[in-house]
């Protein structure tokens, strides 16, 4: 019987490479990839004139300070990224049950809120060589001087628009990388992270 | 790699094992197969070379031997190899010239297959074990050139023949002159396979660049990073060192090759200091953004499999140090270009760091005081010096003294007129300081007409360099933002004042980033004489005298560009083709503006300087490319139902980046016109599903969102209530029609739009330019959607059955309930957020399901289970079109920037009481005139004729001219409802000749058909069944 419960299928699932080990076999793994499944994500854009307001209700709801630089603040299991003027990106680990759109419900009337929880994916990036397979691909400077932790660096890997920053907490090599177009077949994972192993 | 023994020792008392007479020079004959050459011009010991380990190379079918630290360059001279080339124009023999980028004359094919690259420099190329390299520009051999009988022409070959000669017969150019130039034109042979290599691009940020690795750049970036700042120190050669491993100087009593390796350990154990060997900064853009070519595995056979070949670096900094140093000058006298005759400073290379004796008696022909050390290291070497000439009546002592050492004859006021020899110098002819004229015997001859600083870097972005009269050279006046020039390239030529102009540079460099640091000590070296005189061509010279070797172009070229008005340095350029050749001119540019000042009699300055643009060195197509090739060149995207349509067998077609399923073959079907006409059928008579992800959408939200929406869009929105949805036209500034699509209105202030799959990007691109810039003050925020949720279209009589068994109970999906143009939010598959529109392309009764992305393909295997007992077909782009095509609607191929709203039979929908986009310039009486070409319908006279897209348009009786073309068929397809073939179409006036015939003429494909020109819409034309 065919198994008809909706199910999420990532945007990997069968274009991006299987689960393994590439590249130079001699040394450590130098870039380890791993995707963040049914994460949850939202657009949110300060209606006109709202923009003090919504610093308030994001203050009260959430308990954060919405940046106005290319930072990443967290409060509780929610984040927002600084994505533009007036523009953030609210992201948590696991998508909850009732939306992203509904979880920011606080906000509403004072921002536009878009959920984009399918519209991107999301990986995470760890090991010794993260930063120089991310030189790659991402133009901005990603040195541990220069990219403060929390820190969301302009878009783009390669011609993919794509967010990039690093946690607030843990390993200072961990990074969590570009979240590239979804149904990117391929192409987005030839990063070749083989070559800086 | 093989190891083989080293050659055997020689002793000291006779340091080269030379051929006994020169005539032995020509006995390096090509014999593939013979055993390879002892390297007889290897000195017994020195050099920076491994001599432990020997490596085998071929030439022209000949082996020989090296070791690693050898170029292929200095391989060769070791074996005794000087002809290596023949020239662009003429086929004259060539020889190596210099030792590094420059070289204009040592141009080799290297490697084989898939991997030959040509026009490569023998001088930088590394050497390793199965080096392959062949010679260029001759045929049938290297030796015996036979195109060398265009010297015999040589007096119609000067600068410009082709724009005087091959002229008549017109007809013969295309046929015969421009086919024979061609083939004997260029140099080297692209490979014809595609390259199996790969290449990487990547992001280098970093506080200080410093571009160089020579003296005054190991100084600045020791400077720059003990601040502890980042510092990237980029090198081409794979070495660092420049001139300090070239020549035998002494710095704080060591050599300088040691002083070299200690500067280099202290650079790589700081923490933030990365050396980039084997680089080339080949350009400079704006706001400190440069560009170089890391040559990962250029010197290996085969990159390893992990590996790129080459890697091309953008480095964004906050300060430069240029420290390129500069680039020797030859001299220019009759036939210069013989083999054998070498700068100077390259001999000096070739000497102290390879370890190579070019030549066993030489004589120095020098402007500057470095002669006093060519002497030095040549006699140290064992040569045999015949004379040192110096035009220059008043000789530096330190020369006098050198020349005095060597047992050389010194010859003050002299000079080179003439070199004899033809496949290696034999001699030369001198004139001395009182005209008397003499032969003096010789295999090498040493030039060195000073030096021009290396400064191609600094004028990319614009920057004009200026003539200096000490320096005899071009320096660079305004330079790029953030940069500083130190040593040789900002004219510094002495060792002592390099090091401290670096030192100085990389430490203000610093400091402008914010750091500060302790000076560095500069090292105390041993003195050096840095004068030079200026002797731009030894007048009265017989023979051909090249300024341009690598483009064959002579000092009587330049007269003749002079003498023809040809005298601005642009002019002299591109008239002679001085400067143009793969070398860019390094050796010859400052020459031939100097021999144009003295034959205009102006000053240099007023001659003027060509600009330097990037690349500073050839840098290969792959290297751009990238990871951008083939399949990657841009990336592949997806729709959600792509997995199980390739698995059921799908046939894919490109649409702009998606993928997207053409049509569904079925067991049995072979040809795709069986699968389209049944995939209609099955829509027209029951139920189809099509992915229509792909379409953009975009959500729109706001206060203003419809007051917006009334701007962009021809049409009204504010009264569109919720739970509705409306075709919406879009037009450009310039009254065009830029897109359709719908608009639904899901709450209050909230819209989603719809675009065509081909001009997603572009509306949002307007809309937001609209938002930002025309209406600031409107408070709508736009988000794109288009990968946020899957959409597909149920599309068919059955259509409402097959939906009522997906969406839950809870919601009324009657007609009633949901009607034409409903659009609301739903759940489907027991509780999955779902947005549902009653909107119809097909002209079936037809629904638009949308739901997250991630649950696409199971809601898609869901409706597909759901419609089998309805016979549901999933149908492709194919029939999708069909099927828009039988309903008249309009598509991309008739929005094709060229029509307005009037041609495509829309213009109803241009309100009248509001104002929007496009909607002044749409009334321009051009864009009004009635005789515009106007959407018609077209179908075949004789019903089994089939049309073609493209076909123009002629009325009965007129003849197939551009004059009498009346318009043109956009699109068309075979009907399976109709049983033939039917057409849209732009035709002058067709709204008033329905019923008329006309031709639809494809000239291009033999096409004539007679067709009937009729209403657009074919099918259900009161729109009945969308409406069911």
């Amino acid at each position: 019987m065919v198994d008809l419960a909706p199910r999420f299928v990532s945007a990997l699932d069968g274009v991006a490479v299987a689960g393994g080990r590439y590249g130079r076999q001699s040394v450590p793994p130098g870039v380890i990839v791993s995707e963040i499944r049914e994460p949850g994500l939202a657009l949110v854009t300060a209606r006109k004139g709202c923009h003090r307001d919504l610093l308030g209700a994001v203050r009260s709801g959430f308990g954060v300070e919405l940046p106005d630089t290319p930072r990443r603040v967290v409060g509780g299991n929610i984040a927002f990224v600084w994505s533009g003027p007036d523009r953030w990106l609210a992201f948590q680990h696991r998508a909850p049950k009732e939306g992203m759109e509904a979880r920011l419900a606080p906000l509403a009337g004072l921002a536009s809120l878009v959920d984009q929880s399918h519209g991107r994916t999301l990986l995470a990036l760890t090991g010794s060589r993260v930063r120089d397979g991310l030189a790659k691909g991402v133009p901005v400077d990603l040195h541990p001087a220069h990219s403060s932790r929390g820190m969301r660096p302009p878009p783009s890997l390669r011609t993919y628009p794509c967010c990039c920053g690093r946690p607030t907490t843990g390993r200072a090599t961990n990074l969590r990388s570009p979240a590239v177009w979804r149904k990117v077949s391929g192409s987005g994972s030839r990063l070749r992270p083989e070559s800086t192993a | 790699m093989s190891e083989q023994a080293s050659p055997p020792h020689r002793p000291q008392s006779t340091p080269l094992a030379m051929a006994a007479s020169l005539g032995e020079a020509r006995a390096h004959t090509e014999v593939v197969g013979a055993p390879a050459r002892t390297q007889s011009c290897r000195m017994p010991t020195g050099g920076l070379i491994e001599r432990a380990r020997t490596l085998t190379f071929t030439f022209d079918g000949g082996s020989y031997h090296g070791h690693p630290g050898d170029t292929l360059a200095s391989a060769l001279l070791a074996n005794g190899v000087h002809l290596v080339g023949r020239s662009f124009k003429y086929h004259r023999p060539r020889g190596i010239l210099t030792a590094g980028p420059e070289e204009p004359n040592a141009l080799v094919e290297l490697g084989t297959g898939a991997r030959r690259e040509p026009n490569t420099r023998a001088t930088t190329a590394e050497l390793y074990d199965g080096l392959i390299a062949a010679s260029q520009n001759r045929w049938p051999s290297l030796r015996c050139d036979l195109m060398a009988i265009n010297a015999l022409v040589a007096p119609i070959l000067s600068a410009g023949f082709y724009y005087k000669t091959f002229m008549w017969p017109p007809a013969f150019w295309e046929k015969v002159y421009e086919p024979l130039i061609r083939r004997a034109a260029g140099l080297g042979r692209a490979a014809a396979d595609a390259d199996p290599d790969s290449y990487e691009k990547a992001y280098l940020h970093c506080d200080v660049l410093v571009i160089g690795g020579g003296a005054a750049g190991l100084m600045a970036a020791l400077a720059a990073g003990r601040t502890g700042l980042r510092v990237v120190l980029c090198e081409q050669d794979f070495r660092l060192g420049g001139r300090l491993i070239a020549d035998n100087r002494v710095l704080n009593d060591r050599s300088s090759a040691d002083w070299v390796a200690q500067m280099a350990a202290e650079l790589a154990a700081l923490p933030d200091v990365r050396i980039l060997l084997r680089s080339t900064l080949f350009a400079v853009y704006d706001h400190g953004t440069y560009a170089a070519l890391e040559r990962v595995n250029d010197h290996v056979a085969v990159p390893p499999e992990h590996e790129p070949r080459q890697r091309l670096w953008r480095i964004c900094a906050r300060r430069c140090v240029l420290a390129a140093g500069a680039i020797e000058r030859p001299l220019v006298f009759g036939d210069n270009d013989r083999p054998g005759i070498m700068l100077a400073g390259a001999v000096r290379t070739y000497l102290n760091r390879y370890a190579v004796a070019p030549g066993r008696r030489a004589v120095v022909f020098g402007t500057s005081d470095e002669t006093a050390a060519t002497v030095a290291d040549l006699a140290r070497a064992g040569s045999e010096i015949g004379a040192v000439i110096d035009p220059r009546a008043s000789v530096p002592r330190g020369i006098e003294v050198a020349a005095r050492a060597a047992g050389a004859r010194l010859i003050a006021g002299g000079a080179i007129v003439r070199a004899l020899g033809r496949a290696r110098v034999r001699a030369v002819e001198i004139r001395t300081a009182t005209g008397a004229t003499e032969r003096i015997g010789c295999d090498l001859a040493c030039i060195c007409g000073g030096w021009t600083p290396s400064i191609h870097l600094a004028s990319h972005l614009g920057g004009r360099p200026v003539w200096n009269d000490r320096l005899a050279a071009f320096i660079p006046a305004t330079l790029p933002g953030g940069m500083a020039v130190a040593g040789a390239a900002s004219g510094q030529l002495g060792l002592a004042d390099a090091l401290a102009a670096g030192a100085k540079a990389g430490l203000e460099a610093a400091a402008q980033c914010g750091a500060s640091g302790q000076p560095v000590e500069i090292p105390e070296t041993d003195g050096e004489g840095t004068l030079t005189t200026v002797l731009w061509r030894v007048r009265a010279a017989r023979g051909k005298a090249f300024v341009d070797l690598q483009n064959d172009v002579t000092d009587e070229d330049v007269a003749l560009a002079g003498h023809e008005g040809f005298r601005a340095g642009e002019h002299l350029k591109r008239y002679t083709t001085l400067g143009m050749a793969t070398d860019q001119g390094k050796t010859s540019n400052v020459t031939g503006l100097a021999l144009m000042a003295e034959f205009s009699a102006r000053p240099i300055q007023e001659t003027g300087s060509t600009t330097f643009r990037p690349p500073y060195t050839p840098v290969a197509i792959g290297a751009f490319a990238g990871t951008h090739r083939g399949k990657e060149f841009r990336p592949t995207r997806l729709p959600p139902s792509h997995n199980w349509a390739r698995v059921e067998g799908a046939q894919f077609v490109e649409a702009g980046q998606w993928l997207r399923a053409q049509f569904y073959p079925q067991p049995g079907e072979t040809d795709w016109s069986t699968s389209v006409k049944r995939e209609v059928r099955a829509v027209r008579s029951s139920v189809g599903l099509c992915d229509v992800s792909t379409l953009g959408k975009i959500d729109v939200q706001g206060a203003d969102a419809a007051e917006f929406l009334d701007r962009v869009y021809t049409t009204s929105w504010k009264a569109l209530p919720i739970g509705k949805a409306r075709y919406g036209l879009m037009l450009r500034e310039d009254g065009m029609v830029l897109d359709d699509g719908t608009v639904a209105r899901l709450a209050g202030e909230r819209y989603v739009v719809t675009t065509t799959t081909a001009n997603a990007a572009k509306v949002l691109q307007h809309m937001e330019f609209c938002a930002q810039w025309l209406w600031p003050k409107l408070d709508v925020q736009l988000v794109s959607v288009t990968e946020e949720w899957a959409q597909f279209a149920l599309a068919g009589p059955s259509a409402r059955h097959v939906l009522r068994k997906i969406v839950d109970g809870q919601h009324d999906i009657s007609d009633a309930a949901f009607p034409y143009l409903a659009a609301g939010e739903l759940t489907v598959m027991g509780g999955l957020p779902t947005r549902l529109f009653r909107i119809s392309f097909s002209g079936e009764l037809a629904y638009e399901i949308a739901v997250p992305a991630g649950n696409g393909e199971g809601l898609w295997r869901h409706i597909i289970e759901s419609g089998r007992e309805f016979a549901i077909a999933p149908y492709g782009t194919e029939a999708l079109g069909v099927m828009r095509i039988e309903k008249g609607h309009v598509a991309g191929n008739e929005i094709n920037g060229h029509t307005t709203a009037g041609d495509l039979g829309l213009g109803r929908m241009l309100s009248e009481a509001k104002d929007f986009v496009g909607r002044v310039m749409a009334q321009r009486p051009g864009l009004m005139a009635p005789d515009r070409p106007r959407l018609v319908g077209l179908k075949p006279v004789n019903h089994q004729d089939s049309l073609r897209a493209g076909a123009h348009f002629i009325r009965a009786g007129a003849k197939p001219t551009a004059r009498d073309d009346e318009g043109y068929m956009t699109s068309v397809a075979f009907s399976p409802t109709l049983d033939h073939w039917v057409g849209l179409g732009l035709l002058a006036h067709g709204g008033e000749r329905h019923g008329e015939r006309v031709r639809a003429c494809d000239p291009v494909r033999g096409g004539d058909v007679t067709v009937e020109v009729c209403h657009p819409v074919f099918y259900d034309p009161s729109g009945e069944r969308l409406r069911g």
